[in-house]
């Protein structure tokens, strides 16, 4: 009897696998590697000592145009649907709360000027024009960003801690400087914490960043009168040399206090009324 | 090729100094390493490191000091394992830009890491079927 066997189950003939030679042996990256951390470490020590900052300052600041260009660009394709009503209100709202802060400044200046035994001293002050060329934030348009760079630096006069602010308003303080450019921390970002009070009442208070716009005001006395929509102004904390947050900057408003009987202090949020994510231009506080 | 690569970087460069926290540089050097496994990757982390230092003002070398590490841990696990696959760039992404957001002091590390694992992943997919496409040309 004839056994067919179908073609399907023939043993099939298995191409033989072609080497091209030995295997290839991995690279070796440690030499390398240990090349570039040594370089990396070495030019972070040359920095801390400050060698060659101003090198550094020019080499950055060849990129300024094209990093502001490349911020202008996505944040006037961000800020489109914000609508003209909208922006309208917020900056009525904003002049309404400068204002507000002026009236209270010139009651106390005209009372301090009648009690012949109080003194109050006004610094005069230079404000610096500085374009925002960037503002990384995790969702742009959507959350809120921490720092800014600014296209103002050590040649324009700015120094570590001068204050930034738009329309009276505080926006943070300068942390970094290069000849060209300089970094600011916002209000906002969870390492600022400066001392405040309610331009109602008066009540002293420690402002702290968190998340997007808002901020905590912590330590208040338990006995302190403060309610929401209380508007915060900076103490001043002024040091020597002009350098720190001058008084009665606008910082934000309340919009919810924590009291506890039990607590020995109480607490509120406050939120900024700056929309930081759309802002282009703000001004340094140069002192005298 | 190379010269494209450079310009594509110095552009996440612009965007990760300008717009956004996401890791996009560190997502770059990690695809390139996958995919690459060349030395040449170190220069290439070096030297956008100092880039984004320059530009966002951060101490200069601090980034370049962490991709160079971070480029280093993930040619070391080639040594043993495949790397050029979807569950290792996804760890490799989402692990990276945890230590990476941690380490510069950012805020919302964890919705930001996995915004940039899937990023990650959805590149090395595009990357992987770009090069199958064209698989006789590319060579890096």
């Amino acid at each position: 009897m004839a056994i067919i066997i179908p073609d399907s189950l023939q043993l099939v003939r298995f191409s033989q696998k072609v080497y091209n030679g030995p295997m290839k042996k991995k690279e070796n990256f440690a030499p390398i590697f240990i090349f570039f951390l040594a370089f990396s470490l070495i030019i972070l020590g040359l920095i801390r000592f400050n060698f060659f900052n101003n090198l550094f300052g020019a080499i950055g600041n060849i990129f300024s145009p094209v990093q502001e260009v490349t911020f202008q660009t996505f944040q006037s394709i961000l800020n489109l649907n914000e609508e003209e009503n909208l922006k309208n209100l917020k900056e009525e709202n904003i002049n309404l709360a400068r204002q507000l802060v002026n009236q209270e400044k010139l009651e106390k200046e005209n009372s301090a000027l009648r009690d012949q035994f109080q003194t109050a001293t006004i610094k005069s002050t230079t404000l610096i024009a500085a374009k925002i060329i960037g503002a990384p934030n995790f969702v742009p348009g959507v959350t809120e960003p921490s720092i800014f760079i600014l296209d103002v630096g050590k040649s324009s006069g700015i120094r570590i801690h001068d204050a930034v602010i738009l329309k009276d308003n505080l926006v943070g303080s300068i942390t970094e400087v290069t000849e060209f450019r300089s970094k600011v921390n916002l209000i906002t970002n969870a390492t600022s914490s400066f001392t405040a009070k309610t331009l109602r009442t008066g009540a002293i208070g420690v402002v702290r960043g968190e998340a997007g716009r808002e901020m905590s005001l912590q330590n208040i006395m338990q006995e302190a009168d403060i309610k929401e929509k209380d508007i915060i102004v900076t103490k001043g904390g002024q040091e020597l040399g002009g350098s720190g947050y001058p008084p009665d900057l606008t910082v934000g408003t309340i919009i919810s206090v924590e009291k506890k009987p039990s607590a020995l202090f109480q607490n509120a949020n406050i939120v900024s009324d700056l929309n930081f994510s759309s802002l282009s231009t703000v001004f340094v506080i140069k002192s005298q | 090729m190379y010269i494209f690569l450079i310009i594509f970087i110095i552009f996440l460069i612009l965007l990760e100094a300008s717009i956004t926290t996401i890791p996009l540089v560190l997502l770059a050097i990690l695809l390139i390493s996958v995919i690459s496994k060349k030395s040449w990757i170190f220069l290439l982390a070096f030297s956008a490191g100092l880039m984004i230092d320059l530009i966002k003002l951060n101490p200069i070398g601090k980034t370049s000091l962490f991709l160079t590490i971070f480029l280093f841990i993930v040619l070391l696990y080639d040594k043993k394992f495949e790397i050029r696959t979807v569950p290792f760039v996804f760890m490799a992404s989402f692990l990276g830009s945890i230590a990476y957001l941690i380490f510069f002091g950012y805020r919302d590390i964890l919705f930001q890491a996995i915004t940039s694992s899937i990023i990650g992943i959805l590149s090395f997919i595009a990357v992987k079927k770009i090069m199958k496409s064209d698989s006789s040309k590319v060579t890096l």
